[in-house]
């Protein structure tokens, strides 16, 4: 038998050991068998859901062999529930696969309360009345629903949650292949599991703060208001002030083309600075200037860093901000915690404090930087820079949760505070 | 041509894990299938795809790619591109239309797409949709290596080759593997380097794809649901390309690209205008010249009967003798005609298998003019 990290090597790479731990925690109850319901739980089971358990209460039939892969002849007038689940267990021996012989209607109505174990519940090819009075059960019982149903070439999935809900709904209109997708996002969800799971989003920006530069990347000159602030340059010690020591009007052609990106762009925005009364460059024409600037300082046209400097000039001219995404979850009223909020609350309350107090408008940095031509040495340095800045940014964060946690009056030491947003 | 390896099974549920490891992918595949399903006649070939020859491929109504590469596919779209004919018209003759349904994923994201050569873009027409491969320069490797990975890079393709002279390195042997992982691991202490893991050594040097079962099966039942469209004309196909994007939310965008005009692989082919006296093998030489094929190596086939074939050596040698005859005689002394070349390109110093499909036209026969086109060979 594989090690599950060998086993799930390929989607560990998506989601981490905290994803697949959560998955291999959580529990998904189906509801009815055929061909929609058995396909999606196939995927949940080859990834290592915790437990499954399928409920339906029809026999095989001749009909089911035409569309559907997890029965065959040998299961003609068996359970279809019975068939499902054996050859799903067979995909993945993780698993704990159940099965219950009953119509999911008669759950509905007879045992209301047989739901509230599962994380979720999956329910396909139910009727209007009976998904009314399941929603209502689910809610009630804080047990994620996700509606399913396909008729031909056209389909819908719908995801129902409790109160603070989010309602996606998208139709997959196979017929035409349009999509639709209303979102009726009243709020957004607090599904735990979107707070725990270590994302790894695909960088469109990389957080280097190049507008707003804290004092030890400052000290590489560079400062957007306090150029002239030299005490505060000789405040900084000699380890983090790497950057000052490059100088990027270096002669020597190898050095020169060495220098990172970064590194030339905050020298740049000094000298900018220093030129344009403390101003950085604004409008199209100043943008236009600034890159100018920066390409005449090329000393031959193969010099990899400048054209990066130019790419990235962008960076210095916006400033990181608030993602409105994060922006409607601090301003949510569940920010404003209590005694019985949940982990997440509490680290998004964190967070507020966090962006009022040490970041000044800024969420923590996440510390990692793109590759960038440069020597060895100066990259080095320089990721070590970032990196002291993330890990003081995690104590400060860490910091507020424990005083918050010590307002509610809860027990701290158990809490993990790493924030990941 | 690929066997199953242990990552497998948890994205393909017809792979066990318990007895399919090791084995070739596609018998386990077929033979799954035809346990379960009574009737379905499913036939595996184990080897590479350019291993069949143009007949193989051009018995299909329709080709399916479940492919892995941007070379693998640039190749099975020349292939059923090389079918297509076009009328006097230059509008492409119906019967000779081979259609392909294309899908692809990684991680959360994916795409599908239905390719009707000579009606919707090819492969080719729309090759500037892949970003350029990241490749490090080996100076970076070798001198200012920055990231984790540049030193398991260095270990890999440097190193290697230093410390075990002439033996290949072999990323599915776990030896080999744990070697690189160590020497990258010093490289790294030695530069400072955080960041280098068994786990990203092999993802670097085995280029591994990040994979979820559930992306697959939305990627695959979009194939298999454009794939049934054709087959059957109960409905409109995806007009032309869907991108799928789960990673925030759902995304599902449809796009229309239109053809490049221009285009090598599915155009109505590059004219070459010939002198009826012109031999085989000076054909094959223009061929290797020619600014817009720089095929060598070529073999040419004209309506499914091999003129020349570089290999097998029985081929080789049996078709020799054709190359001191005229191609007017070998293409039975038609005015015009297409003819298949396949053949080595190289583009920026990588060596591909390709298909050409080339109207030979020769010089004034049968009221042809002599066009003296600017451009031709």
């Amino acid at each position: 038998m594989a090690e599950p990290k060998v086993k799930y090597d390929r989607q560990l790479r998506i989601w981490g050991e905290q994803g697949q731990s959560a998955l291999e925690k959580s529990s998904v109850c189906l509801l009815n068998c055929g061909p929609t319901g058995s396909e999606t739980l196939k995927n949940l089971v080859l990834g290592g859901i915790g437990s499954i358990t399928v409920v339906d209460g029809s026999k095989v039939e001749l009909g089911d062999l035409g569309n559907n892969f997890m029965v065959d002849e040998s299961s003609l007038g068996e359970s279809k529930a019975k068939c499902v689940c054996a050859f799903l267990q067979e995909l993945n021996d993780a698993v704990k696969a159940k099965f219950i012989e009953e119509y999911p209607d008669k759950l509905i109505e007879t045992s209301p309360s047989f739901f509230s174990q599962f994380t979720l519940v999956i329910a396909t090819q139910l009727v209007e009345d009976k998904m009314i009075k399941l929603d209502r059960i689910c809610r009630e019982a804080d047990v994620i629903l996700i509606f399913a149903r396909s008729y031909g070439l056209t389909g819908l999935v719908r995801i129902s949650a409790k109160v603070k809900l989010r309602i996606p709904v998208f139709v997959y209109q196979l017929m035409h292949l349009t999509v639709v997708l209303y979102a009726e996002l009243n709020s957004y969800c607090d599904y735990p599991e979107h707070t725990v799971i270590e994302s790894k989003p695909d960088h469109f920006l990389d957080d280097l703060r190049l507008n707003n530069p804290w004092p030890e990347l400052k000290s590489s000159g560079i400062s957007k208001f306090e150029i002239d602030d030299i005490s505060l340059l000789h405040s900084v010690n000699a380890e983090n002030s790497f950057a000052e020591s490059i100088d990027i009007n270096v002669s020597d052609p190898v050095a020169h083309k060495h220098i990172p990106y970064v590194v030339i762009l905050l020298k740049m925005t000094t000298e900018w600075a220093q030129n344009h009364g403390g101003a950085l460059p604004s409008t199209r024409e100043e943008k236009k200037e600034f890159k100018d600037l920066l390409k005449s300082r090329m000393i031959s046209l193969d010099e990899e860093n400048y054209k990066e400097a130019a790419d990235a000039s962008f960076k210095v001219f916006a400033p990181q901000g608030i993602s409105s995404n994060l922006e409607r979850i601090l301003n949510d009223s569940c920010a404003d915690i209590s005694s019985n909020s949940s982990d997440f609350w509490v680290m998004v309350a964190a967070l507020k404090e966090f962006i009022t107090h040490e970041g000044a408008g800024e969420v923590p940095l996440d510390g990692s930087i793109p590759d960038m031509t440069s020597s060895t040495e100066h990259y080095v340095n320089l990721q070590k820079v970032y990196q002291a800045k993330a890990e003081a940014d995690v104590c400060a964060m860490e910091k507020h949760v424990r005083n918050i946690l010590k307002k509610l009056g809860r027990d701290a030491s158990g809490q993990n505070s790493k924030s990941k947003l | 041509m690929d066997r199953i390896d242990v990552t497998n099974p948890i994205v393909n549920f017809l792979f066990s894990l318990l007895e399919d490891v090791g084995k070739p992918k596609a018998e386990v595949a077929a033979k799954r299938v035809m346990e379960r399903l009574s009737g379905v006649n499913i036939v595996p070939h184990f080897c590479r795809i350019e291993d069949k020859d143009l007949d193989f491929y051009n018995d299909f109504n329709i080709i399916v790619l479940g492919l892995d590469s941007v070379e693998a596919r640039s190749y099975i779209n020349a292939v059923a591109c090389s079918f297509l004919e076009y009328d006097a018209n230059d509008n492409p003759k119906e019967e000779t239309i081979k259609p392909m349904v294309d899908g692809g994923t990684e991680g959360f994201k994916g795409h599908a797409r239905v390719i009707i050569p000579g009606v919707t873009p090819c492969f080719e027409c729309t090759i500037w949709l892949f970003p350029p491969q990241v490749k490090f320069p080996l100076c970076t490797l070798a001198e200012t290596p920055r990231t984790a990975a540049h030193c398991i890079e260095y270990a890999h393709l440097i190193k290697w080759d230093e410390v075990h002279s002439g033996k290949t390195f072999d990323p599915d042997n776990p030896e080999h593997m744990q070697w690189v992982y160590t020497e990258a691991v010093k490289r790294a202490e030695l530069f400072g380097i955080p960041g280098v893991t068994y786990s990203l050594t092999q993802g670097v040097v085995k280029n591994i794809i990040p994979a979820i079962a559930s992306t697959n099966a939305i990627i695959s039942a979009a194939c298999a649901l454009e794939t049934l469209k054709i087959v059957s004309g109960c409905s409109k196909t995806l007009s032309n390309y869907m991108t799928y994007n789960g990673v925030e939310g759902v995304h599902i965008k449809v796009t229309e690209f239109v053809r490049d005009k221009d285009c090598l692989v599915c155009g109505p082919g590059v004219l070459i205008e010939l002198d009826t006296s012109c031999t085989l093998q000076k054909f094959i030489d223009m061929v290797k010249e020619h600014p817009k094929l720089q095929l060598s190596k070529a073999s040419v086939t004209y309506q499914g009967k091999n003129l020349y074939m570089q290999a097998p050596p029985v081929l080789e040698e049996m078709t020799r003798a054709n190359l001191t005859e005229s191609l007017f005689d070998l293409m039975r002394r038609v005015p015009s005609g297409t003819v298949h070349v396949t053949g080595t390109t190289s583009e920026n110093g990588k060596k591909t298998s390709g298909v050409r499909k080339l109207r030979v036209a020769f010089k004034g026969v049968d009221g042809i003019a002599d066009m003296d086109t600017a451009g031709g060979a």
